[in-house]
């Protein structure tokens, strides 16, 4: 029988004791930052044989939220075997959870002497799922991750060699009902009333929730994806698992979308 | 008999005296709990998440500053970041634990409900960040909707009193709803 209120108070009143004990003797600082690296090997043992031991250690895995609506089938869906989730992960300005891309192939593709056509899906990358994050309005905030499930807020593209999609998006990464709204690229001032008019919203999103991402595909051999724009020049060097996607993604406050520009490096 | 201590008077205390923190904790547990179980899917990552609130909060005593705000602004602010960052993060970290050498807390059923139990003792709102008087006041006037004179009655207190209470509380409430905002 465990009370955890209790136990908490305890460790709580320990370490404020512990806390004191420093503050009246500063060199008992230095010594606990020395003990630290030798209690925490046995510390670690120990959590880990209590975790195995008991079943239900305290964890931070069920922050999953309902996926996202999957929406009407357009294109017939994904063709089977096509759906990649690239490896490609971005860091967001505000940190939390990397920026990922996920492209397919429809299986109406179109006749084969054409370019073939491929989609691309963004998302914040959990556990090796793109999904979406119930903030900026999305989900009533509920501050869960929604796994987004093949097709919804795709865009497809015909390209043999290159497509981008430049574009303001809330930094939950979903743009669908309930989102606040962003505007479109070209948008002189991102958060005016106007402009959440124009991009079919009721409130414009607050500029620090709004990032500018620029992602698409960029194949066949295409090594190094490049962005300049007036925040800076970033490289994005691609692997061959990643399938020629590439993201970028960038605060929406500072940064003119006008003026930004790829260039992409083609190894043969 | 001993007057009780203020919150913030326990947040200065607690730097000598551990178990002035203990006291501050017995009297918000309930509420911060309640706070992150209104907003995480399960008991277990809300008492996650409260243990890393009060253990960032007693790691940053040196830093609070008593003033015009009640203490616990300063501690849901902590609660505050510490539910964003595990949002952001997509985990709760457990770095103001580490820090101070605290072991990790092992939920079992049982535990589970006692969490349950004292998270539901504990509904919170923006107004659980007043002090009790403040609050009282406030509630009475704005939600009850009652005469100044009549909770004056009440609380054995003049009319200008109630509503210094009132104003204090709700010029509290404006400021920690704008530092809330300003954190998103």
């Amino acid at each position: 029988m465990t009370d955890p209120i209790r136990k908490l108070r305890r460790e709580l009143v320990a370490a404020a004791r512990r806390e004191a004990a420093r503050t009246r003797d500063p060199l008992a600082g230095s010594r606990r930052t020395r003990g630290v690296a030798g209690k925490g090997r046995k510390t670690l043992v120990l959590v880990l044989l209590l975790v195995a031991a008991s079943g239900t250690a305290v964890a931070a895995t069920q922050l999953f939220g309902p996926p996202v609506h999957p929406g009407p089938v357009v294109l017939g869906g994904p063709k089977p075997g096509s759906v990649v989730l690239a490896p490609l992960r971005v860091r967001d300005p505000a940190g939390g959870l990397p920026w990922g891309v996920r492209i397919y192939t429809p299986r109406r593709s179109g006749p084969a002497a054409h370019s073939p056509l491929s989609c691309v899906q963004i998302g914040r990358v959990l556990n090796g799922r793109l999904g979406v994050i119930g903030e900026d309005g999305a989900f009533d905030n509920d501050g869960l991750f929604h796994v987004l499930p093949v097709e919804p807020l795709a865009k497809c593209v015909r390209a043999a060699w290159f497509a981008s999609f430049p574009g303001y998006t809330p930094a939950s990464a979903f743009t669908g009902h309930g989102s606040c709204a962003a505007p479109p690229p070209g948008a002189a001032d991102p958060t005016t009333k106007r402009t959440a008019r124009a991009a079919g919203g009721s409130r414009a999103c607050a500029i620090a929730d709004l990032r500018l991402v620029v992602y698409g595909v960029a194949r066949p051999h295409a090594t190094i994806v490049r962005l300049a724009s007036t925040s800076g020049v970033r490289n994005e060097r691609l692997v061959a698992g990643d399938h020629g996607a590439f993201i970028f993604v960038l605060t929406a406050a500072g940064v003119d979308a006008s003026r930004a520009h790829l260039r992409v490096t083609f190894g043969y | 008999m001993r007057r009780q201590r203020s919150d913030a008077e326990l947040l200065v205390a607690a730097r000598e005296d551990a178990e002035a923190f203990g006291e501050f904790y017995d009297r918000h547990i309930a509420k911060v709990l309640a706070f992150f179980r209104r907003r995480v899917p399960n008991p277990e990552l809300a008492m996650d998440l409260a243990a890393e609130t009060f253990a960032a909060a007693l790691g940053s005593l040196s830093n609070y500053i008593p003033g015009e705000e009640p203490a616990t602004a300063w501690l849901f602010g902590i609660a505050r970041h510490r539910w964003v960052d595990a949002i952001r993060r997509g985990r709760v970290e457990d770095r103001a634990r580490r820090t101070l050498e605290m072991q990790r807390l092992v939920v079992d059923d049982h535990a589970v409900a006692v969490i349950e139990r004292v998270a539901a003792g504990g509904a919170l709102d923006l107004l659980e960040v007043l002090p009790d008087d403040q609050r009282d006041a406030l509630v009475a006037r704005h939600l009850d909707g009652r005469a100044y004179s009549e909770i004056a009655a009440e609380l054995r207190c003049s009319e200008s009193v109630v509503r210094k209470r009132v104003s204090r509380g709700l010029t509290s409430l404006r400021k920690v709803a704008q530092r809330w905002a300003s954190d998103d």
